[in-house]
């Protein structure tokens, strides 16, 4: 059983990552792909900051990230990625507005208010031979049908990652954000919907810990947040310990090791 | 909790002394987005203006004119924006996150939960 150890880059151990049939990936050859989805639950937190800070921690593991954020209000990642007021602000103007950009070589992104404006959106997205993980952030609970919603994203997935085998791509983390009877929910819908996706859940340090069966239990400073106000990604020591774990976890499972050091 | 659209009848009415639609129409979407920040966001409606105000200390008042509506920032007011267009409502907008962005990022910094 490997010992823990400082979290590893992900370029030290992609070589774990192994082809599983069934299992969706892209036809690329050397072109490794992960989908992690980010739902934050409370409503308190701030669903772009936490999308964009990770997005950003896994670019600085050596992958191209795609990052999407679905979901209304501000602000979206357009704020962190430093889109100026006409560009961000439009989505609450114009809900079939879909934003998106480039923050360096290694992240696009796209945010949208909702699933199906992004059907026809084409993701421009250069993967010069880095690994390619698609990150997608929503706010859950969802103001439409769950089970579709997660279909859809699916199926969104699908299409973004250039897989002409499939229709669909389950992801393979679901790190849910925030604590309270929501929890109990989404692992309820995603364990039906997606049985084999590891799940990550980040609450503050200190609050209640809730009785649910996860995969790895990452605590959030209670004092996370305090650049909230700038206009670029958050580059807190959380972000990149929430990555490097993500990763492990993800490397593990692919190479068939059912536990962890990390696990209890 | 009630939801955004549950809270916006005492907004639609207020804003029914602004005469140009378009005018009309920013100031409703404003106040959506401005509720839309946060669950804790409280609103009271007054005879001459919406205030909201959340647990960090984030306060705004917006106030509807025949013409137009002004945005006032903080208490005493730090920052009033006068918006009759789209660029207006973007710019109101846009200092308005930031202001509840900064007052949260204080909270966050005393260890105070919102």
């Amino acid at each position: 059983m490997p010992q823990r150890s400082s979290p590893k880059r992900f370029h030290d151990i992609s070589h774990l990552f192994l082809s599983k049939s069934g299992y969706h990936k892209s036809p690329r050859e050397q072109h490794v792909e992960a989908c992690v989805w980010l739902a934050v639950l409370n409503r308190s937190l701030n669903r772009a900051y936490l999308a964009a800070g990770t997005g950003v921690a896994f670019a600085q593991q050596q992958m191209h990230v795609s990052l999407l954020e679905i979901g209304r209000g501000l602000p979206n990642i357009g704020y962190y990625f430093a889109r100026v007021p006409s560009a961000y602000i439009v989505p609450t103007l114009d809900e079939t507005f879909v934003l998106s950009g480039r923050w360096n070589s290694s992240l696009v992104f796209v945010s949208a208010v909702a699933l199906r404006y992004l059907s026809r959106f084409k993701l421009e997205s250069d993967l010069d031979g880095f690994p390619h993980i698609i990150v997608e952030a929503f706010t859950y609970p969802i103001d439409t049908d769950e089970r579709n919603f997660f279909i859809e994203l699916a199926e969104n997935t699908a299409r973004i990652s250039g897989c002409g085998e499939c229709h669909r791509m389950a992801p393979d983390g679901l790190v849910i954000f925030g604590d309270g009877g929501d929890v109990t929910n989404i692992l309820s819908t995603i364990r039906a919907f997606a049985p084999e996706t590891q799940v990550f859940l980040a609450q503050y340090e200190g609050s209640t810990e809730i009785e649910a069966t996860v995969h790895e239990r990452i605590p959030m400073p209670v004092r996370l947040g305090t650049t909230m106000s700038r206009r670029m990604p958050p580059t807190e020591t959380f972000f990149a310990d929430l990555a490097s774990t993500v990763l492990q976890v993800l490397s593990y499972r692919r190479k068939g090791i059912e536990r962890n050091a990390f696990s209890g | 909790m009630p939801s955004v659209d549950e809270r916006m009848p005492g907004i639609v009415r207020i804003a029914e002394r602004i005469v140009p639609v378009e005018v009309w129409r920013l100031f409703l979407i404003f106040c959506r987005e401005i509720l839309r920040l946060s669950h804790t966001m409280s609103i009271e409606v007054a005879p001459f203006e919406v205030r909201f105000h959340d647990t960090s200390g984030f306060l705004v008042r917006v106030l509807p004119y025949r013409e137009l509506f002004v945005v006032s920032l903080g208490a005493p007011s730090q920052c009033d924006v006068r918006v009759s267009t789209t660029d207006g409502y973007i710019s109101a907008l846009d200092i308005a996150l930031q202001h509840f962005l900064a007052m949260r990022s204080s909270s966050k910094a005393k260890g105070i939960s919102s």
